[in-house]
């Protein structure tokens, strides 16, 4: 005779050692990734856009060789983000246009470099002059196209009122961009279309676009034959490169604007373009772009190599990976007490799960930027791991509060009063009868959870927490689909591999009892 | 053992038992007879606690039953419903052994306890080691039967317990049942709408229309001496079902 080796019990304590065994998982991996955080380095940003992470390299590899202990926070988004980590104090340097600071940061104009610092002091931050080039906003067309509708100049948009218009979002929206010409000039077009600075190229070639938006120093300019309209009632002002740095930061590496000091007037627009023209067309690395330019003109020593494309992949599995696992660990965690919470006060419970619900419809990128500010006014970094585990860890939350609600309420009542009647104190009903018996439908929500979350976490990438979605932001950035794949096939792996996880954990932990066949 | 004072139950504004009372001595065993709806199921439920009266008073034991007392009332009632009322994701084993370490019983007590209990219904270790969905129904009402004696407690609370049995197994644990009663001199109330199965159980029989007793007595009282047009209908409609 064999009596039981009580199974619930088991159940119940194998998925908290599960989720134990997780966090410490998660948490080596941070550990591990963290480890090399010694000091307190000088944070460069850069914007979602190439000659922005190539000059952020530039920065970076001026200050190594100066021996200041820096770190890049590559494609972190646009000017909103990076002004405002700069000011909060998330990152101390990063490269800004002065046209960009005076319609849309500042909204002052200034004359000179002395005028732009008085304006920048009350925010902390230190302006140095003119990295040499000026990379002014354009609007732009195939030149066959632009020969078909006869159009030199701006004004000549007026006549042709159903020209397509794609303008990047951030064009679209600036007060400088789209609605300031279409002012300016008067023109009559109504409808633009949203897209990514990148696919718009693409868009012109396919002729769902005929206009758009681009920067003066784009190397495709040249590569896709495209013909910059004249702006001949000089709307555009001048976007100067300027390097920001944080009052703060010079405090803490007093010699930061010395090593920054030569870069100066060091760029010419042509080199701008050569150095655009390397990375998006002939697909090089910003870093080895930035360190050829050094060597060439401060006679830098050696050439950065750029990391085997497994040491990458193998470097953004750990960031991915780390994640998921600490943002779906902490859903779990806190997910299940709150869906058990919603199961038993109704009223409550209808609560939860809307706030939960509401969360899911915000979008990834507004929850991103949103959560900048409140992070910052508690101390801590409005880019890099932090709000990214955050959002995802509130994306994670629904289908596993859903699940657990689901679950409890499904549980026939004439088991939960026999389980009362039996002398079953409560907690042995939530654990013993409860949590069991809705198990299958709480393992439901968390393998959703678990498969969205790998997708959304290539997310990340936008802040600055890697992952998989670095390779696959810059492999749109270069019109290269070989590094879209690099980050799509593995996050596409990885999510099936999670699936297969949760379906052996699942036949592991539900009672046979549960199973619909013997 | 229970004493009903004028007990009124409302679910909804609907009024489900109206001035109830009745009386079940120690060792008797009485059977709450009716139609749905009659109220019997609730008059049961009020007993354990699941349910709250809205008037009047319910006595378990001597006790009055409140909050105060529901926990050491609950203790001495064992509570068997229709199938067994097992909880799935357990073994029969399982069952049985978690209302034991409710209990805080140690393992050896809870084995001894068990073997004793299998005897009595006549079940083996090899079912009882067997998930409810993998029984049958009078196994998984035999292994609910002896969850509910398993602490040994005075009182025996039965609602519906053989409704979804065939009829040779719905005959064999009648039987089993009034046997294991008696031997074990329970207390027992039993909820039922078969006539016969009440009159078989049950020492004495309070059938229930609209939460009031129309007629208490023995299954001849009610059969012989019909205390209503109802009740005559009830036993005669009875009667013709289960007659050969």
């Amino acid at each position: 005779m064999i009596f039981s080796r009580c199974s619930t019990r088991l159940s119940t304590f194998t998925l908290v050692a599960t989720l134990l065994a997780f966090a410490f998982v998660a948490s080596t991996l941070l550990l591990s990734t963290r480890a090399a955080a010694t000091g307190k380095p000088v944070v460069i940003g850069s914007k979602k856009f190439t000659e922005s992470i190539t000059l952020g390299e530039i920065l970076k590899l001026k200050l190594q060789n100066d021996r200041i202990d820096t770190v890049h926070k590559a494609e972190l988004g646009g000017t909103r983000i990076l002004w405002n980590a700069l000011v909060a104090g998330n990152i101390d340097v990063y490269v800004e246009y002065s046209g960009t600071l005076s319609e849309e940061i500042l909204r002052a104009k200034f004359s000179s470099i002395e005028d732009l610092n008085s304006l920048l002091k009350p925010q902390g931050v230190t302006a140095l002059p003119s990295l040499g080039f000026n990379n002014t906003y354009a609007v732009g067309l195939l030149k066959s196209r632009a020969r078909e509708l006869s159009l030199e100049s701006i004004s000549d948009l007026k006549t042709h009122p159903d020209v397509k218009l794609g303008f990047a979002n951030e064009f679209r929206q600036r007060q400088d961009g789209w609605p300031g010409l279409k002012k300016a000039y008067g023109l009559p077009q109504k409808d633009t279309r949203g897209l990514d600075h990148d696919i718009a190229y693409r868009a012109l070639q396919t002729g769902d676009v005929d206009l758009t938006d681009l920067y003066t120093t784009d190397a495709e300019i040249a590569y896709y034959d495209l013909k910059i309209l004249k702006d001949d009632r000089h709307y555009f002002p001048t976007y100067d490169a300027l390097i920001l740095v944080r009052s703060a930061a010079v405090a803490e590496h007093p010699d930061l604007l010395n090593s920054l000091q030569p870069l100066v007037g060091s760029i010419s627009s042509d080199e701008m373009i050569a150095m655009n023209r390397d990375v998006k067309i002939d697909k090089q690395t910003s870093l080895a772009v930035a360190s050829r330019f050094l060597k060439e003109k401060f006679n830098f020593d050696h050439e950065e190599a750029a990391p085997s494309s497994f040491d990458r992949i193998l470097d953004r599995t750990q960031e991915h990976l780390f994640l998921v696992l600490i943002s779906l660990t902490a859903a779990i965690l806190i997910g299940i007490p709150l869906g058990v919470t919603a199961a038993k006060y109704r009223g409550f419970g209808k609560v939860i799960l809307g706030v939960v619900g509401l969360i899911q419809t915000v979008p990834a990128l507004a929850l991103l930027v949103i959560l900048i500010r409140p992070l910052n006014s508690i101390g801590l970094s409005g880019i890099g791991d932090t709000p990214a585990l955050i959002a995802l860890f509130l994306y994670s939350l629904l289908p596993i509060v859903r699940g657990t609600h689901t679950g409890l309420e499904q549980i026939p009542l004439h088991l939960r009063e026999t389980a009362a009647v039996l002398g079953l104190s409560r907690s042995m009903q939530l654990f013993r009868i409860g949590i069991p018996l809705a198990l299958p439908s709480i393992l439901s929500g968390i393998k959703t959870s678990a498969v969205l979350n790998v997708g959304f976490a290539t997310l990340g990438a936008l802040v600055g927490a890697g992952g998989y979605g670095q390779p696959i932001l810059a492999g749109i950035r270069l019109d290269d689909y070989g590094l879209i794949l690099e980050g799509a096939v593995p996050a596409a792996l990885l999510a099936i591999c999670v699936q297969i996880f949760f379906e052996v954990f699942d036949d592991y932990l539900v009672s046979p009892g549960l199973r619909s066949k013997a | 053992m229970i004493r009903f004072e004028a007990v009124d139950k409302f679910f909804n504004r609907v009024q489900v038992l109206r001035d109830l009372s009745f009386h079940v001595r120690s060792g008797e065993r009485v059977a709450l007879l009716g139609l749905s709806g009659s109220g019997k199921t609730t008059a049961l439920k009020l007993i354990t606690g699941l349910h709250r009266a809205d008037s009047g008073r319910i006595f378990v034991n001597n006790a009055e039953l409140t909050s105060d007392t529901l926990e050491s009332i609950r203790s001495s009632i064992g509570y068997v419903i229709q199938d067994g009322g097992l909880f799935p994701h357990l073994t029969g084993l399982q069952n049985l052994e978690l209302v034991a370490s409710a209990a805080g019983w140690e393992m050896g007590k809870t084995r001894a306890r068990i073997e004793e209990l299998a005897q009595v219904t006549h079940l083996s270790f090899e079912v009882l080691e067997k998930y409810p969905r993998q029984l049958s129904g009078g196994q998984r009402q035999r292994i609910g039967l002896m969850r509910a004696l398993l602490k040994d407690p005075p009182l025996l609370l039965l609602d519906e317990p053989l409704g979804a049995l065939d009829p040779i197994t719905r005959t064999e644990l009648q039987v089993e049942l009034r046997e294991i009663s008696t031997r074990l001199q329970k207390t027992v109330v039993l909820v039922t709408h078969d006539l016969f199965e009440a009159g078989y159980l049950a020492d004495r029989i309070l059938l229930l229309c609209e939460g009031q007793i129309l007629q208490e007595g023995t299954l001849q009282d009610l059969v012989r001496a019909p205390a209503t047009p109802f009740v005559k209908t009830f036993v005669e409609s009875q009667k013709r079902i289960e007659a050969p």
